[in-house]
């Protein structure tokens, strides 16, 4: 395969770089609110968001549309977003922990039924978050979830449903 | 508690959790994460070519070694190998099912398969209208979905199964790069292989029904087949398509397709990722 085959192997431009930086640089701290919203961990959420931007990097010259950057760049948050949390098994963990008090939003300082919230967010899968904070808090329709999350509308609305079903059961609960 | 009044309440609360953990303030280190991405991938080509040439470097002093060492021979071999003659005869790999390939770009998967029984003679080209429905075609974030309808215009029924061969074409007929996924789930739909018996006496298809008009799996669909092909808008390298070339399950001759509409698309649609695209069988 050539190097021309292969845009990003290409030695970067400074002009193609300092766009890069200027457009993905505005997104740094929406795709924070993203990850941070996903995973409530702002450890994670910041290591997230670095690899997301790495790899928006290493594809950008294949992006057709610069208006597109964002929902672009969102895709690929979420993704990473989902993968860390299979990965990292941070549901379970945090659920294991909820007892002690969760180290990861103790900043966040919690209380009545916002902490009751928290509590009940953790016992949610990690596209069942994905898809309960990108539609709750960030405005996306169910099929737009779908597309971010690269799964069907069905399966999006599917999560969704299961996740209010677990959340008003978990705050009538506490 | 009223189940409204208690969706509102977690709605309520969502959007209040969710503000709090977003308002938390940016680290200073994540603000310059494109700038330092741009430098970090820099470097981490150059420290992957170094590995590479250190790598070839090793593999030739290995190989070259004990022939430098023993006058130029291996150990246990002759110094001249004959060469094996050329093969005349072409090696036939297995088919695969339903991929009959009449274009260049090969389908790259065929998944396990649901039968059905079959009750009609196979459709003919010559039987058949296939029409762009951009009605029933769309996307969102990212994702495209055109869907191609099949409708029997003959006096007979005929059925087909299986997935077809796409090729889109340029505004000048000519051959625009198509990979073809075939699979049975794309981000708008999924479905199984099933044999589908085009009925007689169906309304001939329109392109340009009005958006959101007739939907699939409603009352107007019955008797016709689809093809659902998924794409990405988002990925270079993008062509616009003017048409597609599509060669049906078990029928030879194909039928193009314009994919142009005028006001809407007067080009054609746009599809991007090298005309990568995930293709469900035939499907009712």
């Amino acid at each position: 395969m050539s190097v021309a085959d292969k845009p990003q192997e290409r030695v970067a431009d400074p002009e193609r770089k300092e766009n890069f930086e200027r457009v993905a640089g505005a997104e740094v701290a929406y795709l924070y609110a993203v990850a941070l919203t996903i995973t409530r961990d702002a450890a994670d959420a910041e290591d997230i968001v670095q690899d997301t931007v790495l790899a928006a990097w290493r594809s950008w010259s294949t992006l057709r549309d610069p208006s597109r950057t964002r929902p672009w760049l969102t895709r690929i948050c979420v993704n990473r977003c989902l993968q860390h949390l299979r990965r990292s098994g941070t549901a379970l963990r945090a659920n294991a922990r909820l007892d002690q008090g969760s180290a990861s939003t103790d900043v966040f300082r919690f209380t009545g039924e916002l902490l009751d919230f928290d509590r009940a967010f953790t016992r949610l899968s990690s596209r069942q978050r994905a898809v309960v904070a990108l539609h709750y808090f960030h405005g996306y329709t169910v099929a737009e979830c779908s597309g971010l999350m690269g799964c069907r509308p069905g399966t999006a609305r599917s999560h969704l449903a299961r996740a209010m079903a677990t959340l008003k059961q978990e705050m009538r609960d506490e | 508690m009223s189940d409204g009044f208690e969706d509102e309440r977690i709605s309520r609360t969502a959007h209040e959790y969710f503000a709090r953990l977003a308002s938390h303030d940016v680290s200073p280190r994540l603000l310059g994460a494109a700038a330092r991405a741009t430098e970090d991938s820099g470097r981490r080509r150059i420290t992957t070519l170094s590995i590479v040439i250190a790598t070839c470097a090793c593999v030739v002093l290995v190989v070259a070694l004990p022939v430098i060492l023993l006058g130029g021979h291996f150990p246990g071999s002759s110094p001249v190998r004959p060469i094996p003659a050329a093969s005349s005869s072409a090696s036939t790999s297995p088919t695969a099912a339903a991929s009959v390939s009449a274009s260049p770009s090969a389908p790259v998967t065929a998944p396990p398969s649901v039968s059905t029984a079959t009750s009609a003679p196979l459709c003919l080209a010559s039987q058949v209208q296939v029409a762009y429905l951009m009605g029933a075609s769309g996307g969102g974030a990212g994702n495209i979905s055109i869907v191609l309808g099949i409708r029997n215009r003959s006096p007979r029924p005929c059925e087909l199964r299986g997935w077809p061969i796409l090729q889109f074409l340029a505004g000048n007929g000519a051959e625009l790069p198509t990979r073809e996924v075939q699979t049975t789930s794309n981000f708008s739909l999924s479905t199984n292989l099933q044999t589908v018996v085009l009925q007689t006496g169906t309304a001939p298809l329109e392109t340009s029904q009005p958006i959101g008009s007739a939907p699939l799996g409603t009352t107007q669909d019955f008797g016709y087949g689809y093809i659902s092909i998924g794409g990405d808008d988002i990925l270079l390298p993008c062509e616009t398509a003017a048409g597609i070339r599509v060669v049906l399950p078990g029928v030879r001759t194909p039928i193009v397709v314009s994919l142009r509409v005028p006001m809407a698309f007067p080009t054609g649609q746009v599809v991007c990722s090298s005309g990568r695209v995930q293709v469900l069988p035939v499907h009712s």
